[in-house]
């Protein structure tokens, strides 16, 4: 319990720190979204100068910054300069639209490297030979010249563009492609271990000896790959949801940035750092779970 | 598989460096040549201006890769510096070092990539504001290889050459320097290969979102940037064929990269 609370209580500060220093960034960075504004002719400068005064109530550093923390702990998460309302309404949308997309193709690519790697990891000349280097050559694609790819291939074949199924499957294959590579590793290490040989040796089937003993012996290896897996696929959907059109939290979070609209660039990047410190302190427990000796030593 | 990997990255670094010596100039445009398929001429075709695609990828190579290593170089200076120092000290430096890497590994890099673009003035010229993220980046992102480094430096000071050193009055730098550091550099040398391709990607992707270098330079990036019309599928089909090159060189690094198959010395 003490590792749990001094893990969330460093949880916090990290979160915090990540919204300060964006908050530094940000009221340092030489021009806003305002600065954007007044170069286009249809506005005047006196209403540009109207509508910055309206959006900034505070000037300095720690005003503004207390100000951001005040909106953000009301549930506005801050209010956007380009539309004039609350970030949490901006985002909430968009967020939804990702998570309909991160999450299965994260779920699914788990799913399937795991399978894929159960079932090849005794079978080492055809791992060597095929599914390695396959899977090593997916996973070293930048995510932008897969989705690309796969948006050409489509257009070609006749697909329909803008379908979900697209960036499901350019989201999932990466994901499938690591865990692959590493389940396979951790696997055939496992089935090495003596237990493992003394359980073959006295005939159990393979799906018995794989789901009792190697999966088990293999799991604090899987489960530690969770978090950084999970920030790949956040990262890698931003490129694929504005490369291939759909509309979820990545084009929000490119339009805002070149727009310079901060309020909904801290609070994305805030969040992000929310969740997935969340997500790895969640991981480490279930890793001292899965191996007490971890959890003792931590 | 490792040699040949090895030979023909070296053969492709190779010639992104002598690329002015047997290219055309990527930024010449023949209007008379607009959108032609590969010919003996131009061996990738040419875009909408003429302009040769197989120059534009070399020469944009040059710079999405120059930028890559030389972010890579600071970050793993940085690393190196920050592990071994927490790893030698030990103590309340450790604590702070470690502490500060894990600040940014919370948020997804292409997120804090385009975040920090954010900020930097529109005014740059887009290859300043390019050069300034790598290296911000490279400045935030050395956590995880510090750890590395990290690892290895404190197993190194517990060796007993390291004990016997300290017995004879060899100073703490010189032991630092001369016995405990230079274990680190396999890591460094297997971590150009990892860092390096994310560095590209990162150039890559920032221009195919309309942040990075624009035209006319060429980059890998802007080359990607129009595939995104999928109009020019049918008609211009041969503008894929840079694309496909760079997934050979990442494919190239990706095998190279693989460090089992490495016969480093792992200590001295």
């Amino acid at each position: 319990m003490n590792y749990v609370v001094r893990r969330l209580i460093g949880s916090v500060f990290q979160v915090l720190a990540v919204s300060f220093l964006a908050g530094v960034l940000f009221h340092l960075a030489p021009g806003d979204y305002f600065t954007d504004l007044k170069t286009d002719p249809r506005v005047t400068t006196e209403t540009v100068a109207a509508w910055k005064k309206q959006a900034q109530d505070s000037t300095g550093l720690p005003s503004a910054y207390w100000s951001w923390v005040s909106s953000f702990v009301k549930g506005e998460w801050g209010t956007s300069l380009a539309y004039g309302i609350p970030v949490r309404t901006l985002v909430g949308q968009r967020v939804a639209k990702s998570a309909g997309l991160v999450i299965p193709a994260w779920f699914g690519g788990w799913a399937l490297g795991l399978l894929v790697a159960a079932l090849a990891s005794p079978r080492r000349n055809l791992c060597r030979v095929a599914l390695d280097p396959a899977a090593m050559g997916v996973n070293y694609i930048p995510e932008a010249i897969a989705a690309t790819l796969v948006l050409w291939l489509v257009v070609w074949w006749g697909g329909t563009l803008g379908s979900y199924l697209w960036p499901l499957v350019t989201l999932l294959v990466p994901t499938a492609a690591l865990v692959y590579l590493h389940a396979v590793t951790a696997f055939r290490t496992a089935s090495e271990a003596m237990f493992v040989r003394l359980a073959a040796s006295r005939g159990l089937a393979r799906p018995v000896l794989t789901w009792r003993y190697i999966a088990p012996a293999a799991a604090p290896t899987l489960i530690s790959l969770i978090g950084p897996s999970l920030v790949g696929a956040v990262g890698s959907a931003l490129v694929v949801e504005a490369v291939m059109g759909w509309p979820g939290l990545g084009p929000l979070f490119v339009e805002a940035a070149q727009s310079r609209d901060y309020p909904i660039v801290q609070a994305v990047l805030v969040w992000l750092a929310a969740v997935l410190t969340v997500t790895n302190l969640l991981t480490d427990l279930w890793l001292f779970r899965s191996d007490p000796r971890l959890g003792a030593v931590a | 598989m490792k040699f040949p990997a090895a030979v023909a990255l070296g053969f492709m670094v190779f010639l992104l460096l002598i690329a002015p010596v047997f290219t055309a100039d990527p930024a010449a445009q023949t209007r008379d040549e607009a959108q032609q398929p590969p010919s003996s001429r131009h061996w990738l075709g040419t875009d909408e201006f003429g302009r040769d695609l197989w120059a534009r990828f070399w020469h944009g190579g040059r710079w999405s890769v120059g930028a890559g290593l030389g972010a890579t170089v600071e970050l793993l200076l940085l690393a190196w510096l920050a592990g071994s120092t927490a790893g030698f000290l030990g103590g309340t430096m450790d604590v702070i070092v470690m502490g500060l890497s894990e600040l940014f590994l919370s948020v997804p890099w292409l997120y804090l990539l385009i975040g920090v673009r954010a900020a930097l003035p529109l005014a740059w010229h887009p290859r300043t504001a390019v050069l300034t993220l790598l290296v911000l980046l490279a400045a935030v992102s050395w956590g995880r290889t510090a750890r590395l480094v990290r690892g290895i430096v404190l197993s190194q000071r517990e060796r007993e050459y390291v004990h016997a050193a300290r017995g004879l009055g060899v100073s703490e730098i010189r032991i630092l320097t001369r016995h405990v550091l230079p274990a680190t550099c396999p890591l460094l040398l297997t971590q150009i290969l990892v860092w390096l391709p994310r560095f590209v990607m990162a150039e890559l992707t920032l221009s195919l979102l309309g942040l990075g270098s624009s035209e006319p330079s060429a980059s890998w990036g802007s080359l990607l940037m129009p595939l995104k019309q999928t109009y020019l599928i049918p008609q211009q089909w041969w503008r894929v064929l840079p694309v496909i090159m760079m997934v050979l060189f990442f494919l190239v690094l990706a095998v190279t990269a693989r460090s089992e198959d490495w016969d480093l010395p792992a200590e001295r």
